[in-house]
């Protein structure tokens, strides 16, 4: 799926799934927030991976 | 022994000198990561100095280990381990080259190694789990290292490159020697003999192409151009002794643990929801690699300045095992939050490009060999011991449980 708003990321190296719908409200990051606005010093919350490294889930 | 009785450059000050020898420590028991962690605790300081195997700078605190690995413009990856370097071998590609001529090549191992690839690849590794369990569950007993470990992460690999299962107890016992045989020219006898094989299969696949990734990269272009053969046989090289060999350690010490500690047994067996937390715990507590980067400018680090060419050791178990990161670092809590954030799969442009294959084939092993096994021990009258060079391994691990 890659309308904007529905995107799903995937962190390449443990598979942690950012859902554009969902954010990532224990970052900071609201529900909504499109990939494009996480901040690009935003980290993998599971592994510590960079925001580059997560890549779009096209399923 | 002393530090004043070790010799040490001028520019490293006298109180970072320890004595250290990453390949002759004493290790107690299968404790490996916690006897290096209590040798070099000794010394405080997040960056210590050893005499030993040429002299060599010592990553001592997650700061100094992560900060080593994500800064490519200071820290060259040339030289990945401690000890000799041959010029003359082709280097491990993509591990061996810095960024940016990295990059292509790397992009040619990721579209393998995909999240999506390793769902497909994870199904037929549950598959094999499973198979390879119940071959041996009635015996009531396995020798864990042959049955098991080597068996389950080599076969997918093998599938991955489209290399023959009956290949596989030549390519273990030769990525074994290469990567800790006794001496030196055992080790490069080895390698040899892998770079060979990987060399064959290369040109075989150049000849008659197929849909593994040996035949990808045989068939790339990198900047308009297909990969020349020294190119090649690193990147079969790399391939072979990553694919190979890591995976295998780290079951072990995941079995070792699990075998003496029947309350985290217990908590998996009744809680498999634990199951993925636990998996990132065992991976922060049991590194197995030792990494190195060659110094590229001097450079400021943990409070000394680092020269050009010198080399430091990067051992990742100094991140996980940090308590500065982690609380009560030794402790395996399945509860941990965040276990994760370590550098046991490496950092910056190096990280392990298959860590997300290692993850799911780790996580299958605890799932499925729990559901069958679930209680299990180290067999009485057995002695297993750690090899270690830049990768530890257990080298035989006899496991007993009660047949039901």
């Amino acid at each position: 799926m890659s309308t904007p708003g529905t995107r799903r990321y995937l962190c390449f190296y443990c598979g942690t799934v950012y859902d554009e719908v969902l954010g990532w409200p224990d970052d900071g990051i609201a529900p909504g927030t499109l990939w494009e606005d996480v901040p690009e010093d935003w980290l993998c919350p599971e592994c510590a991976a960079s925001k580059a490294d997560f890549i779009l889930d096209e399923d | 022994m002393t530090t004043a009785t070790l010799d040490h450059p001028a520019h490293v000050p006298a109180n970072r000198v320890i004595d250290f020898d990453l390949f002759h420590f004493p290790v107690d028991g299968l404790e490996y990561q916690r006897s290096m962690r209590d040798i070099l605790g000794a010394n405080p300081a997040p960056v210590l100095w050893t005499p030993r195997n040429g002299g060599h700078w010592i990553a001592h605190s997650h700061e100094t280990v992560a900060k080593v690995l994500a800064d490519a413009d200071h820290f060259s990856s040339r030289r990945i381990m401690v000890g000799p370097h041959d010029d003359t071998r082709p280097p491990l590609v993509p591990l061996q080259l810095d960024p940016p001529h990295h990059a292509p090549y790397r992009a040619l191992l990721q579209q393998a190694l995909s999240p999506k690839a390793v769902g497909q690849l994870g199904e037929r590794a549950r598959e094999l789990s499973i198979e390879l369990i119940e071959g041996f569950v009635t015996d009531g007993e396995c020798e864990f290292i042959g049955q098991f470990a080597q068996h389950l992460p080599i076969a997918i690999f093998m599938e991955i490159v489209g290399l023959p299962a009956s290949d596989r107890p030549y390519l273990t016992s030769i990525a074994e020697t290469a990567m800790r045989g006794e001496t030196e020219a055992e080790r490069g006898q080895a390698s040899g003999q892998l770079l060979a094989y990987g060399m064959q299969k290369v040109a075989e696949r150049k000849a008659s192409p197929g849909a593994d990734l040996i035949s990808t990269i045989a068939a790339a272009q990198v900047d308009g151009k297909s990969i020349d053969d020294f190119t090649l046989a690193g990147m079969v090289l790399l391939l072979l002794l990553g694919g190979l060999d890591t995976v295998a350690s780290t079951l072990g010490f995941y079995a070792q643990f699990l075998a003496r500690n029947p309350e985290h047994r217990r908590a998996l067996v009744e809680q498999p929801g634990l199951i993925p937390n636990a998996n990132e715990e065992l991976l922060r507590r049991f590194p197995i690699a030792i990494l190195a980067r060659e110094v590229k400018a001097a450079v400021e680090l943990g409070g000394v300045t680092l020269h050009a060419g010198d080399l430091i050791m990067v051992p990742t178990p100094m991140d996980g095992l940090d308590e500065r990161k982690f609380a009560d670092p030794l402790t395996v809590d399945f509860n941990r939050e965040k276990p994760g954030a370590n550098s046991t799969f490496g950092g910056g442009v190096h990280r392990c490009v298959g860590s997300m294959l290692a993850r799911t084939e780790l996580r299958i092993f605890l799932e499925e060999w729990l559901k069958r096994i679930p209680d299990f021990s180290i067999k009485p009258g057995t002695d297993p011991k750690v090899s270690a060079r830049s990768v530890a391994t257990i080298t035989s691990l006899h496991l007993t449980w009660p047949v039901r």
